[in-house]
């Protein structure tokens, strides 16, 4: 069987890439919540 | 004329290492990007008030996909692009900054919003998947790239076209030229649809719906929504996410239609309905249960508007990434055919989203 005919290889990573970034994204949540930041320590960037 | 791959021929510890600093490399140029794109938004939003202006028309969104194609082009030319190139995550940022986006929204309007979306995914789904099928056989696609295509502009753009493909078996070619579609399409259909949609007086609502109902790729719909205004980005995202949603059930029926029809001679396992939760976009879950914590008050409200900051970072790296990844070279292969049943896809799936968003968020549950 030629490379051609094999289905794509980044199906696996993305399965694996929804789990990550959703561990990901809580752990940031609860650094930011639990954590008591008070403002993402970035003086100039004040367009957001 | 070749280029000599600085790979090949080395040994596999070599070869992680070399993708670990392109990584590291790569990170370090995308932090610097993002940055970037943050002060000229500053000063580009300052010099349009110092002229009179109260808004800055040139949002974030557009700032960093120019930033980021303009040193697409650069790393190109010069040929070092394939050094930062692992590190070029487009969808992988953006997950995680939706995952972040769910402290914005409260779980009620989450809801409130997730049933009108789902309705309009539903119709939305069927009508364009069924007109881009169609279209594609009547002009003789294959049928792994038109159910690929058809996916794409109907569900979710890319990661769907990559779900698809692993449902139907397509080729990698198919899948890398339909991605290539979707981000050309997405392009200006994010810079064109908040016009277009100022231009029609929608409300931020069926602006977002609109949005999130057409553009193919989520990125380009919440930079649509973000150019718009803050409760059409909160709209458009809700309602790309449960379009999203629905790419497991595409997936399986693809892959039923596939084994049973088109491919019925072939010795392949019948696929089974664990397929839908394979394919469910598990973000979605950590999306929804961040704005159930800010609803019932575990995350404070301070807390959430860093959050929400925090979110804007990621979609900005999102963004750049875009502009980074965009490539035309695999269009040329392909033919005018599939260029030509995409765009009549799209056409078709801006009208009918337009349509269906203004029925059923601005006549059936108006908000």
């Amino acid at each position: 069987m030629t490379d051609k005919n094999h289905p794509p290889t980044s199906e696996r990573f993305t399965l694996n890439e929804d789990w990550l970034a959703t561990i990901i994204g809580l752990i940031v949540v609860l650094v930011l919540a639990l954590g008591g930041i008070a403002a993402i320590p970035y003086p100039l960037f004040n367009l957001f | 004329m070749t280029t000599s791959n600085p790979l090949v021929g080395k040994a596999p510890n070599a070869l992680a290492r070399n993708g670990t600093v392109q990584f590291l490399l790569g990170s370090l140029l995308l932090i610097a990007l993002t940055l970037l794109v943050a002060e000229l938004d500053g000063a580009i939003g300052n010099l349009f008030k110092a002229n009179g202006f109260r808004n800055n028309p040139l949002e974030y969104p557009l700032t960093a996909v120019l930033i980021g194609l303009l040193v697409n082009f650069l790393l190109r030319v010069t040929r070092t692009y394939e050094a930062i190139r692992p590190a070029i995550r487009t969808e992988f940022y953006l997950k995680v900054g939706l995952v972040l986006l769910g402290a914005r929204i409260s779980f009620g309007d989450l809801l409130a919003t997730g049933v009108g979306g789902l309705i309009q995914a539903l119709i939305m789904v069927a009508a364009v998947f069924g007109f881009t099928w169609w279209l594609g056989g009547k002009l003789k696609l294959p049928d792994t790239l038109r159910a690929v295509m058809a996916t794409a502009v109907s569900v979710c753009g890319v990661s769907a076209a990559i779900a698809a493909a692993g449902a139907v078996q397509a080729r990698k070619e198919e899948v890398t030229y339909i991605t290539t579609l979707v981000i050309l399409t997405a392009l200006p259909l994010m810079v064109l649809m908040p016009i277009l949609a100022g231009a029609l007086q929608l409300t931020p609502t069926v602006a977002g719906a609109w949005f999130g109902g057409n553009i193919d790729t989520t990125a380009a719909v919440v930079g649509a929504g973000t150019i718009f205004d803050p409760k059409a980005q909160e709209v458009a995202a809700v309602v790309k996410l449960t379009q999203n949603v629905l790419i497991g059930f595409v997936a399986f029926g693809l892959a039923v239609y596939f084994a049973m029809v088109v491919k019925k001679n072939e010795d392949e396992p019948r696929p089974g309905l664990r397929v839908i939760w394979q394919r469910f976009p598990k973000f979605v879950l950590g999306f929804a249960l961040v704005s159930l914590l800010v609803s019932v008050g575990l995350i404070s409200k301070d807390a959430a508007k860093v959050v929400d900051t925090a979110s804007k970072w990621l979609f900005t790296l999102s963004f750049v990434c875009i502009g980074l990844d965009f490539s035309l070279k695999d269009l040329r292969e392909a033919g005018w055919r599939p260029i030509a049943v995409y765009m009549a896809a799209t056409v078709f799936n801006t009208i009918i989203a337009l349509g269906i968003a203004y029925v059923i968020f601005g006549v059936i549950f108006p908000r």
